[in-house]
């Protein structure tokens, strides 16, 4: 009986350790830059934080010689505010329209086309967002698009680099915030790992 | 665990699949307690005028058909003896062609288990262009693939490279690969992953030599979250030119009613109806298409491949369907992809897997 114990003990020891293993994994740093972002270079920064925490990311990179355009900036919203295509998601069909054994081809054909649908709308949704940012280059003159994620301490922060010329992802990185980290360290951070003099 | 496989996959909706891996892990069990599979041939349709070439129509099927029964614990059915039982037990005759609607009630008849016909066209340069059509019974699903290669003087070279592609895509990954994506080549990302688990997927991909393009990728939360719907499951199946993987649906099932009591405005609604039915799945593929070459051209057209990548829950297994953006096919499609329980890194594991089989040449096993 005790060999029993101590088998299952061990099992959900391996578990909970994998467990613990597999939870590390995405808290680990990655970092992998193929072109460098240097300072001068046109950016827009996009993060999705109340404005004041926004002024202080956006200060860091002025203070690198970044220069910032007023994209996402521009506003009193923030990202979430604004959009809500989610809703699009939130359409939804019977499928008790039929009495049982009956109308399946319809139902099957309904369902295809409403798969279909949203298949083409994301696609779109894809194609649109590439023609504005396609814009942010031609209109704004924008070189780079950054993307900031900002976490609490403890959890990891993420950052990404778009060349505009290319559409490339040229930089991403992931990066856990220490304890003894502020907010204006994690943005240097990042903005030293994307100029490429890290 | 091939059984255990294909209740997942039915229980996910994933018939074809299922009932491929089904017809596997029959094939695959002790052959003394199990009916063999059936699988079935219709002709393979000469589409040219050019008569030379119709002794093809049943030769191909004929040599697809020995092959498969030397690989396979199955018996399989050629075209002559398909012809005989329909003529014999159903009044009716092997048809060149079959709309997908009709293909249900034929394999019901032949009672078969695996329903594989299609077409072929010789090509300028000594060249054949060979389409494929594959259903399972009880899936309502069908995958169509074209390869177009050499016409060997040696007939038994071209059969065996379309047999390798059917034999890869009845085994357990459901692998279908037109061709290798090499390092170099612009990849754009469609997934259900976000947040720190993009990156993983994005480093792995540059520091293999792929440049990704932003596609999903320039914007701080995936907005066509799936709290709702599973919305990645519905790319699993993928209509392109020439490769296909789809559901069958049958039009004639569904009705529209009208009648002299009818008014302008009802029948206005009728025809908006039915020109949603009509973009959305019979036209899909054209509609589709545009949009997809738009994309393209957004991109600057710099896009060569887009890659939708479905991940479980877990994040332990995923699927892939790739296309060629050039020419808007499906290249690339491949189920149960998975990572060892003791990965750390699910993730980065598993686009290290997918990375190493985009860039493989699939070499032909049964060369001679």
């Amino acid at each position: 009986m005790k060999k029993v114990y101590s088998i299952l003990i061990t099992g959900v020891a391996v578990i909970l350790l994998f467990g613990f293993i597999a939870g590390c994994a995405s808290k680990k740093p990655v970092r992998a830059l193929k072109r460098s972002v240097s300072p001068n270079s046109q950016i827009a920064v996009i993060v999705d934080h109340p404005n004041n925490i926004k002024n202080v990311i956006l200060s860091r990179f002025m203070e690198r010689n970044y220069r910032v355009k007023a994209i996402n900036a521009s506003d009193l919203y923030t990202l979430k505010d604004v959009y809500d295509i989610s809703d699009f998601k939130k359409l939804a069909y019977k499928s008790d329209m039929a009495p049982e054994g009956e109308g399946q081809g319809d139902l099957l054909s309904f369902e295809k086309s409403y798969d279909n649908l949203y298949k083409l709308h994301v696609y779109n949704y894809e194609l649109n967002k590439a023609e504005s940012i396609a814009e942010m280059r031609t209109k704004y003159n924008i070189q780079y698009l950054i993307l900031l994620d900002l976490k609490d301490w403890k959890k990891v922060s993420w950052a990404r680099a778009i060349d505009l010329s290319s559409y490339e992802v040229i930089w991403v990185e992931n990066y856990p915030a220490g304890y003894d980290d502020s907010l204006e360290d994690v943005i240097d951070h990042f903005i030293t790992s994307m100029s490429g003099t890290k | 665990m091939k059984i255990r496989q294909y209740l997942h996959q039915l229980i996910q909706g994933y018939a074809l699949h299922a009932a491929l891996a089904a017809i596997l892990a029959i094939a695959l069990l002790t052959p003394q307690l199990h009916a063999k599979p059936v699988v079935a041939f219709g002709y393979l349709t000469n589409t040219t005028d050019n008569q030379n070439y119709d002794y093809l129509e049943t030769i191909f099927p004929n040599s697809f058909a020995s092959s498969i029964e030397a690989i396979f614990y199955s018996n399989v059915l050629k075209p002559h003896r398909v012809n005989e039982i329909l003529k014999e037990k159903h009044d009716s005759s092997l048809q060149k062609n079959y709309r997908h609607v009709e293909l249900p009630d034929v394999i019901d008849k032949l009672n078969a288990d695996l329903f594989i016909y299609g077409n072929f066209t010789p090509l300028a340069g000594n060249r054949i262009k060979i389409e494929l059509h594959l259903y399972a019974r009880g899936s309502n699903e069908i995958f169509t693939f074209t390869n177009i290669g050499k016409m060997e003087t040696e007939i038994f070279k071209l059969v065996d490279r379309i047999t390798l592609i059917v034999v890869d895509f009845m085994d357990a990954d459901n692998l279908f690969m037109a061709r290798p994506i090499k390092p170099g080549e612009h990849i754009g990302i469609i997934t259900n992953l976000e947040d720190l688990e993009l990156q993983h997927m994005y480093a792995a991909f540059m520091e293999k030599g792929h440049p990704v393009i932003s596609v999903q990728g320039n914007e701080i939360i995936r907005l066509t979250e799936d709290r709702h719907v599973k919305f990645i499951d519905t790319f699993k199946f993928i209509r392109t030119v020439d490769n296909s993987y789809d559901t069958i649906t049958d039009w004639r099932k569904t009705e529209l009613y009208y009648g002299p009591w009818a008014g302008i405005r009802y029948n206005k609604i009728r025809k908006k109806l039915k020109d949603i039915y009509y973009t959305y799945d019979v036209h899909y593929l054209d509609v589709k298409s545009e949009i997809m070459d738009k994309l393209y051209n957004a991109y600057g057209q710099r896009l060569d491949i887009l890659c939708i990548i479905g991940f479980n829950e877990d994040r332990d297994e995923c699927w892939v369907r790739a296309i060629d953006m050039r020419d808007k096919r499906l290249i690339w499609m491949q189920s149960n992809v998975k990572t060892g329980m003791l990965s750390a890194n699910p993730v980065k594991d598993i686009t290290d897997k997918l990375i190493e089989q985009m860039h493989k040449e699939r070499k032909q096993p049964f060369e001679k």
